[in-house]
């Protein structure tokens, strides 16, 4: 692994999370076929196309992103009754599926070719079953306030209710917890659940900071997380050092004074 | 929980029962070093382990790095429980108990005495 970058590490790491969304988007299609007017479903469908757009437009499938984004517009518009599940809708979906998966392995050998005209077909099908004009992702529009953020909590957690495309967007948080984290009765796990459970979440570890065993603090954690997390808005849960990036330049920096053992903060991205 | 050291004239096996997190950590390291400074290849044990900490994970696996370092096998023994895998992989944690490049990979031993 000393020879790949990092950036392959993560990209590798989301085309591994993706394939899994992906089989689990299949099957929700499938059920939701059968069962049209199924709302768990649909949100299983939206939140699954929304992973893979937030995380895809994070390392670096830009295309993948672009084109997700439009099928997560048509879902969000099934979440909010604008639009009905049809037989038309779940086989557009289910072929762009296919567009998809092959955008996810370019490259790779043996690994079948997006085609740009079958997908501009499928989009244009879509768009017109949503009943919308060409819509680009979501960027560069107003980000949260540190205000926002703090009134994100209650939001994040009646989420499903009132989460749209818009209001979720994709933060990038690095975790690593102080000295005294664990001594603390914290639990990082417990953490990654609580973030889990706002959106969806990809996740790479790292054991980079660990000293050699003879030398290492028993009771210390020193394993490091990247993560991307897609969501509203949100408070950091109490933790050991934490950092969040939002997908916009003018986010408020965040500081979080309940936290042990280090400080969580909501840094500007680019 | 429990935490035992075995030692044969080829094998170092180190067993791992119940929840294994930081009231123990300090234990398992000792366990890991003792085993890594026989010399002897080094097996361990989770089948009976019913958790599985940060702590835990960590000390294995810069068990692991030090046994590959030094030439010496390093493998687990048997079946992680499916609970365990599940929460180390929902955070990001299963690779790292994945011994089998350390060239001892088939990790079987035989039943305990």
């Amino acid at each position: 692994l000393s020879t790949v970058g990092n950036a392959d590490i993560f990209k590798q790491s989301f085309r591994e999370e993706a394939r899994e969304v992906l089989v689990d988007l299949e099957s929700a299609l499938l059920e939701l076929n059968d069962n049209r007017g199924d709302m768990e479903l649909v949100g299983r469908v939206f939140r699954a196309l929304h992973t893979i757009k937030g995380s895809g437009a994070m390392f670096g499938f830009e295309d993948l992103a672009t084109f997700t984004h439009n099928l997560e517009t048509a879902f969000d518009e099934v979440r909010n009754g604008r639009l009905q599940v049809s037989a038309e809708l779940v086989d557009l979906t289910l072929s762009a599926l296919d567009q998809i998966r092959a955008m996810l392995e370019e490259g790779a050998a043996g690994a079948p070719e997006a085609a740009p005209a079958a997908c501009a077909e499928i989009l244009a099908k879509v768009r017109h079953l949503a009943g919308k004009p060409e819509s680009p992702p979501a960027k560069g529009k107003s980000a949260p306030s540190a205000a926002d953020s703090k009134a994100g909590c209650e939001a994040a957690s009646g989420r499903d209710s009132g989460a749209t495309a818009d209001s979720v967007r994709e933060w990038s948080i690095h975790f690593a917890p102080g000295a005294d984290f664990m001594l603390n009765g914290a639990n990082p796990l417990l953490l990654l659940c609580e973030l889990r459970q706002m959106g969806g979440l990809a996740v790479k570890a790292s054991m980079a900071a660990l000293p050699p065993l003879g030398e290492m603090d028993p009771e210390r954690c020193y394993i490091r997380w990247e993560m991307v997390l897609a969501a509203e808005a949100f408070q950091l849960p109490d933790a050991g050092r934490v950092s969040v990036r939002g997908p916009c330049r003018d986010l408020a920096r965040y500081e979080s004074s309940a936290c042990a053992g280090g400080s969580g903060s909501l840094q500007e991205d680019r | 929980v429990s935490i035992t050291l075995e030692q044969s004239e080829s094998l170092s096996v180190i067993w791992l029962e119940g929840a294994i997190d930081i009231t123990s950590a300090g234990e398992l390291k000792e366990f890991l070093l003792r085993a890594l400074g026989a010399g002897r290849e080094v097996r361990v044990s989770l089948e009976a382990a019913t958790d599985l900490d940060v702590t835990a994970v960590e000390l294995l696996w810069a068990a692991g790095r030090e046994a590959k370092g030094a030439g010496v096998g390093f493998s687990l023994a048997g079946q992680v429980p499916a609970a365990i895998s599940a929460a180390l992989k929902e955070a990001g944690l299963e690779p790292f108990l994945d011994f089998s490049e350390s060239g001892h990979s088939e990790g079987v031993i035989p039943c305990r005495p």
